[in-house]
């Protein structure tokens, strides 16, 4: 996954905020990593707003990246008819420009 | 700073109010406000209204400088505040600001929301433009979204059952029973809320407050021109404010909202209380699972043992430290910008000793009303003038 990086504190972001929290930097890098992580909670959204009527019911996780920065994201498509999703299971998070964050299991060979 | 009391409380039922304007709700609560207070109206100095999505789903704005006209007070400062689901919340603290800093004599809090005449999908649209778009919104969350994945995280760290949760949802519908201002109130055992439609695994129909209309209003002014009112006036002995995490990634954890910790310490430290002292709560519990992560928050309940304490009736009107006993969020329903003032109105009977489910020697009363996922958030502070 691509996160941004302020340019002057280091402090990591997956949301594209205009300004550094920490240190009001407003220069950042985009860095890549490999978006290994656990997740931290599951929910299956069964009555979703107007814009994603299309797309019920769809899960929505939060992973714990290996940094400790937080994610949330949807489930890969493909994955979200499964069964429960375990909390502490190993997830991979992927994400694109202006797409949100998609959420993978990692399943054990 | 002088001491700020509250002399006059008006509200609206809570629940459907077919084809009545937000402004109009206000105007009705507002009217009643003024009028119990007994004090005259070119005393009032400030206008604040909490509103939320009045733009959105009534295409109406100005609430303020509207309600200043419909209750013949064009003139007055008139401002409208937003901060989500804790709109009504800020108006109050700004009320109690303008009078506490001397700036006036009287200001008026009023809180107001129309929702019923939407459908739930377009509520729901509304509700989630106080998430971030870019990160919470932007997967897809809603605002049960977020408690059920409160719910899960509470579940693993705590053990929190499922008859846990619906123990809260069990003891503010029967609550609600009691308020004839709440419209959702009902004797529902722990199965039929676990057995209810499901909306976002885990929470289920029953664990979730209702779309609703209405509106609040107090009054408050200083404790000499209190004395005039036509009720006991109540003490503000805190009106607290703070804001928190923009969005998930900002949080710790899942199992607390830094935002109400923040203000909860805040309100303990203006009053010079701490949560021993209090002897009733009305708190944010827009989801049962939400009444248990706001009441270890706010440091009533120890951290982990919310549903514990709610299962063994702990929160419960005559328990050791009761919770929610007009009803709550999940009995009255929640119409946004009206829910913080709603909670004040509450809390003002109560300490009076005239709420229809009283809790025995009400001294000292705490609101709590959080926005947005934890972005804003008050507490504060109530006390009847003799403890
Ligand atoms: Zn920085």
């Amino acid at each position: 996954m691509v996160i941004r990086r302020c340019q002057s504190c280091g402090h990591p972001s997956v949301t594209p905020l205009p300004v550094c929290p920490i240190c009001l930097g407003d220069t950042f890098d985009a860095v890549h990593q490999d978006g290994n992580g656990t997740c931290l909670s599951w929910t299956r959204i069964r009555r979703p707003a107007t814009d994603f009527k299309c797309a019920e019911p769809f899960i929505v996780a939060v992973a714990r990246l290996q940094n400790g920065t937080l994610v949330t994201g949807r489930l890969a498509q493909a994955e979200a008819a499964d069964t429960a999703l375990e909390i502490g299971a190993p997830v991979v998070v992927t994400n694109q420009a202006n797409e949100p964050p998609v959420i993978r299991r990692v399943r054990p060979l | 700073m002088r001491e700020v009391c509250i002399a006059g409380t008006g509200s609206t039922t809570f629940g459907r109010h077919s084809a009545v304007t937000p402004q109009d709700l206000a105007a009705r609560a507002a009217r009643a406000a003024v009028l119990e207070a007994g004090i005259a109206r070119s005393d009032i100095g400030a206008i604040y209204v909490g509103n939320f999505v009045s733009g959105v789903l009534t295409g109406q704005e100005v609430l303020a400088g509207l309600l200043a006209d419909h209750i013949g007070l064009a003139g007055v400062p008139a401002t409208k505040v937003e901060g989500a689901c804790a709109s009504g919340g800020i108006a109050f603290r700004h009320a109690v600001m303008a009078v506490a800093s001397g700036l006036c004599e009287a200001a008026l809090a009023v809180g107001t929301e129309s929702m019923t005449h939407a459908d739930t999908a377009t509520v729901t649209a509304a509700l989630n433009c106080a998430m971030d778009h870019r990160s919470d919104g932007a997967a897809g969350l809603t605002y049960p979204g977020l408690f059920g994945l409160v719910w899960r995280a509470h579940a693993e760290r705590y053990g929190t059952s499922r008859e846990e949760v619906a123990a809260v949802s069990v003891k503010n519908k029967r609550n609600g029973l009691r308020n004839p201002l709440a419209s959702m109130g009902a004797d529902l055992s722990l199965d039929d809320v676990a057995q209810s439609k499901p909306i976002a695994d885990p929470l289920a129909l029953y664990d979730c407050c209702g779309i609703s209309d209405g509106a609040a209003a107090v009054l408050v002014t200083t404790t000499e021109r209190a004395k005039e009112a036509e009720g006991l006036p109540i003490r503000v002995l805190a009106a607290a404010q703070s804001s928190g995490p923009a969005r998930i990634s900002g949080l710790d954890n899942l199992l607390s909202f830094p935002a109400t910790v923040q203000a909860a310490q805040r309100a303990f430290a203006e009053s010079g209380l701490s949560p021993t002292d209090i002897d009733l709560v009305e708190l944010h519990d827009c989801f049962s699972i939400a009444e248990i992560v706001d009441s270890e928050d706010l440091g009533v309940v120890p951290r982990g043992e919310g549903g514990r304490w709610a299962l063994d009736g702990r929160t419960a009107v005559d328990g050791e430290m009761p919770i929610n006993a007009s009803g709550g969020l999940l009995a009255k329903g929640h119409p946004v910008g009206a829910t913080g003032i709603g909670q004040i109105y509450e809390v003002v009977q109560q300490l009076r000793g005239t709420h229809p489910n009283q809790v025995k020697e009400a001294g000292i009363g705490l609101t709590h009303n959080l926005g947005g996922t934890g972005i804003s958030c008050t507490v504060s502070i109530l006390g009847r003038p003799d403890v």
